[in-house]
């Protein structure tokens, strides 16, 4: 079973490299925000709104460039007058590192392309979906777990 | 169907239709009137007047781990790619038919568009249900001919007012039902196999 | 602000200094300018030597040592060499001294 925690674990050293460095969010490429971590919890945003808006700009750029002619997309930054967002492709995923106005440009982008690699490798294993599993016990009982959430889900659409 | 690194259990839906269709305004209706699920923010892309320029976004969460990614597209012809981008991975289509006379141009361009971009996953019964939109207009075609012109016999159908909420709910609800007892089949059928 | 012309000569002097192994220069975002060395070897040192010359000059701000004119890293291998101006940062990268 893939542990889930990797995914925090690498968003962190990211967001801890550089010290302008707000929020680093991952996502794939249909706007799923599958993990992220904040430098200050309390400041309150839709995570998932974000992690949609950032696949959204990074995949229309990329469409650009195939449209264009000019190669696969690595890294949209978008500048504003308080701060910058940083989208980066990694592999099926994309990342996103929103920082303060004045952050070192250079290092950011060092630092996604280090922790890119990585997410990369993990962001492959977890979309696979189906870990490898020595005996079919832990995947049947993982099956039997959605089929729990889902019955319980569809019962909750007939109070909606 | 996709899981987050919490292992929630996502599914994505996406409103597609011409553009004034009211696809929009549905799913504004859906976010607004929302009962037993939690909603989260409602996002919108749109352009100075209001016009969906990229997706609106919103989500519905279900006590149970579930989670509807709601999506709309951007209704103009011009928006094209951008539709495609948003059409990336959806387990799920509402088709939002404009019942006005004039419309039926708009709304055969944008279904042959989404048959083109489902390619085979339209085949592969992709879950779609249809929202025969504006029943209130008062040139609306009915829906007999509607169905027919647009091809679209063999969905699940709805006659709705999005303006004033009429229908919105039994489409989005008979369509979130139809994805999850799909991949409830899905499951059964698999430990079926182990078995 | 220097010409063009007058940055690419002074580059080409220090460039041709005995032991230079590569000069970059970089603004105060970290990002390159003007280089010798390949794109990867240029954005790795721009970015953390940009960083640490942040860091050097909230140092010498707290030290009450005025302004950060210049400082060097003494390695193994040579010496990194950095002069920080107001918009941009000039690095020479060095052998060691043969002595």
């Amino acid at each position: 079973m893939l542990n889930v925690k990797a995914f925090d674990e690498i968003l962190s050293k990211i967001i801890k490299s550089e010290s302008g460095i707000k929020k680093v969010i991952l996502v794939d490429r249909t706007g799923l925000t599958i993990a992220h971590v904040s430098k200050f919890s309390y400041y309150p945003v839709d995570i998932d709104g974000i992690g949609a808006i950032a696949s959204a700009v990074f995949c229309a750029s990329e469409e650009q460039g195939k449209n264009l002619d000019i190669g696969e997309l690595k890294i949209v930054t978008s500048e504003f007058d308080d701060g910058k967002i940083f989208a980066a492709s990694c592999g099926k995923g994309v990342l996103c590192v929103i920082t303060e106005a004045d952050v070192n440009i250079g290092m950011v982008r060092l630092v996604i392309k280090k922790g890119s690699d990585k997410l990369q490798q993990i962001l492959d294993e977890f979309l696979a979906e189906k870990p490898v599993a020595p005996t079919p016990t832990p995947e049947t009982t993982k099956e039997m777990a959605e089929k729990e959430e889902l019955e319980a889900a569809l019962k909750e659409l007939e109070k909606f | 169907m996709k899981r987050d690194a919490s292992g929630r259990i996502h599914f994505k839906i996406v409103f597609w239709g011409a553009s004034p269709s009211g696809k929009t305004t549905a799913l504004k209706w859906v976010h607004e009137n929302v009962e037993g699920y939690n909603k989260g923010g409602f996002t919108s892309v749109d352009d100075p007047n209001g016009l969906t320029l990229y997706f609106d976004y919103t989500t519905l969460t279900s006590e149970s781990n579930v989670i509807f990614d709601l999506y709309t597209v951007a209704g103009q012809k011009r928006h094209k790619h951008q539709r495609n981008v948003v059409l990336k991975g959806t387990d799920g289509v509402i088709f939002v038919v404009d019942s006005s006379r004039n419309m039926m141009p708009d709304n055969k361009f944008s279904i042959e568009e989404l048959r083109d971009n489902l390619g085979d996953r339209l085949v592969s019964n992709l879950p779609i249900v249809i929202m025969l939109n504006k029943r209130d207009a008062p040139d609306s075609i009915t829906k007999k001919k509607l169905l027919s012109e647009l091809g679209l016999d063999r969905y699940h159908t709805y006659e709705t007012i999005a303006t004033r909420g009429i229908g919105i709910k039994s489409a989005f609800t008979s369509l979130a039902r139809e994805i999850l007892a799909k991949n409830l089949q899905k499951i059964e059928d698999k430990q079926r196999k182990v078995l | 602000m220097i010409s063009q012309k007058v940055f690419q000569s002074t580059l080409k002097k220090l460039k041709a200094h005995e032991g230079v192994r590569g000069v970059i220069v970089t603004n105060s975002e970290g990002l390159p300018i003007s280089s010798t060395l390949d794109t990867d070897k240029t954005e790795k040192v721009a970015a953390l030597i940009t960083s640490l010359v942040g860091k050097a000059k909230s140092i010498v701000a707290e030290l009450e040592e005025k302004n950060l004119n210049f400082f060097t890293i003494d390695t193994k291998n040579g010496e990194v060499l950095v002069a920080p101006e107001e918009t941009y940062i000039l690095i020479v990268l060095k052998d060691k001294r043969k002595a």
